[in-house]
């Protein structure tokens, strides 16, 4: 490599380097059943781009629709909102993981 | 940054920093059998694992099949102990390979050789002793609207004709579809460069679908005739087959699909005539599926991919 960055195992085989995506953990919160939440990232201003992974936590219903949150992310301000779906019913908890490079 | 390390890649991403906590590998959730088996249309799977972690952890899948499909199915979680359901496609048992990636949290690893970044309080931002997670790539996918292969069914009634009273046999074969899944899937390519067969994936089930077919058949013998008595003969029934997201990882693309989870069956029959009044083969039961005819919580999810390599 002309310049960066290369990282070796033990075994001085490269794992990490400057072609690598970091995986950079910016924040988790739970949005519970029939509540909207939100999440301020700290120091979004380094983060190229945001992503989210969503999934709905324990059991859910299996007799009617269980409905996750929808996730809007503000990348300018690093505000990331999720918005119940569904009547009180429905709407299931969600847990929301925020992730950037 | 007043003071600390930023380190950013050939793209201008971030890829070490002493403000912001990387993701390093923090184990191998452990399997403990399947929890449920489907074996019509494309089948399915759902394999229990289970792992202790303060915090959420990233989870990813190394196929065990790279024909089929898999996800993160539920996460149960009770303290610091998570259980996950994984569903793969297919009638067989292939569980996959789970892999747990979590913020750097507790003292200092060992060894004495490495990088390792601290932010201002003395906390590990990262670790190169810890196995950081380097990512190959990061795809946004979305399932198909429709998971049945055969496409959308339709609510009107089709007539699977009569069979007297066998119900779960005779009437079943006139109301089928193609609810196969395997081929119902959007299609992502990411960059594959380095691709080996230790290729993983993260990305949870969120989606589902389901959909239905209904029928109904009535005739009347002797109702033309007023020499012979009256019979009458009615079947209603439903056949229902409910999806759940998954993921393909081929060596060029991600494949977001479905998988089949399980079906949903209800038949009743009855054949009635009067002077004398008779009443044979009425069925019973109900059939209980959730809602039909459409897929909800259908909408993109980031799906991670690294090399499982750097983590046996």
């Amino acid at each position: 490599m002309a310049f960066g960055i290369q990282l070796k195992n033990s075994s001085g085989t490269t794992f990490f380097d400057s072609t690598t995506i970091g995986g950079n953990f910016l924040g988790t919160f739970t949005a519970n059943a029939n509540s909207n939440a939100s999440f301020t990232i700290p120091h979004a201003s380094l983060i190229t781009t945001i992503y989210t992974q969503i999934f709905m936590i324990n059991d859910l219903p299996t007799d009617q629709e269980a409905l996750a949150h929808t996730i809007s992310v503000n990348s300018g301000t690093g505000v990331v909102t999720a918005t119940a779906q569904g009547n009180s019913s429905q709407s299931q908890t969600t847990q929301v993981v925020i992730f950037g490079k | 940054m007043a003071y600390g390390l930023h380190i950013t890649n050939t793209s201008g991403d971030l890829l070490v920093s002493s403000d912001i906590k990387s993701y390093h590998y923090v184990g191998s959730p452990t399997y403990t059998g399947v929890q449920s088996s489907y074996d019509n249309y494309s089948g399915s799977r759902i394999y229990r694992y289970t792992f202790t972690d303060s915090q959420t952890p990233l989870i990813f899948i190394k196929p065990a099949d790279v024909n089929k499909f898999y996800a993160v199915l539920t996460h149960f979680k009770s303290g610091n102990n998570w259980t996950y359901d994984v569903i793969g496609s297919g009638t067989s048992n292939q569980p996959p390979t789970l892999y747990a990636f979590s913020a750097l949290s507790g003292s200092n690893s060992s060894g004495g050789y490495g990088l390792l970044v601290q932010d201002g309080s003395g906390n590990r931002t990262f670790d190169s002793r810890d196995k950081p997670l380097a990512i190959v790539d990061i795809v946004s996918a979305i399932p198909p609207a429709n998971a049945p292969d055969g496409g959308a069914t339709s609510t009107s009634a089709v007539d699977p004709g009569w069979h007297d009273c066998d119900v779960n046999n005779g009437y079943r074969p006139g109301m089928e579809h193609n609810f196969s899944s395997n081929n119902s899937h959007n299609d992502y390519s990411y960059s594959n460069s380095g691709h080996n067969s230790n290729y993983m994936f993260s990305a949870p089930s969120i989606a589902q679908s389901a959909w239905r077919k209904n029928a109904y058949h009535y005739h009347c013998d002797g109702c033309s005739n007023w020499a012979q008595a009256d019979q009458h003969h009615t079947f209603w029934g439903d056949l229902g087959v409910f999806y759940r997201q998954a993921y393909k990882l081929t060596s060029t693309q991600v494949q977001a699909g479905w998988c089949s989870v399980k079906e949903y069956w209800w038949g009743k029959a009855e054949k009635t005539s009067w002077a004398p009044w008779t009443s044979e083969c009425d069925g019973s039961g109900s059939f209980g599926i959730p809602f039909s005819q459409k897929s909800i919580n259908r909408v993109s999810n980031s799906v991670i991919i690294a090399d499982a390599t750097n983590y046996v």
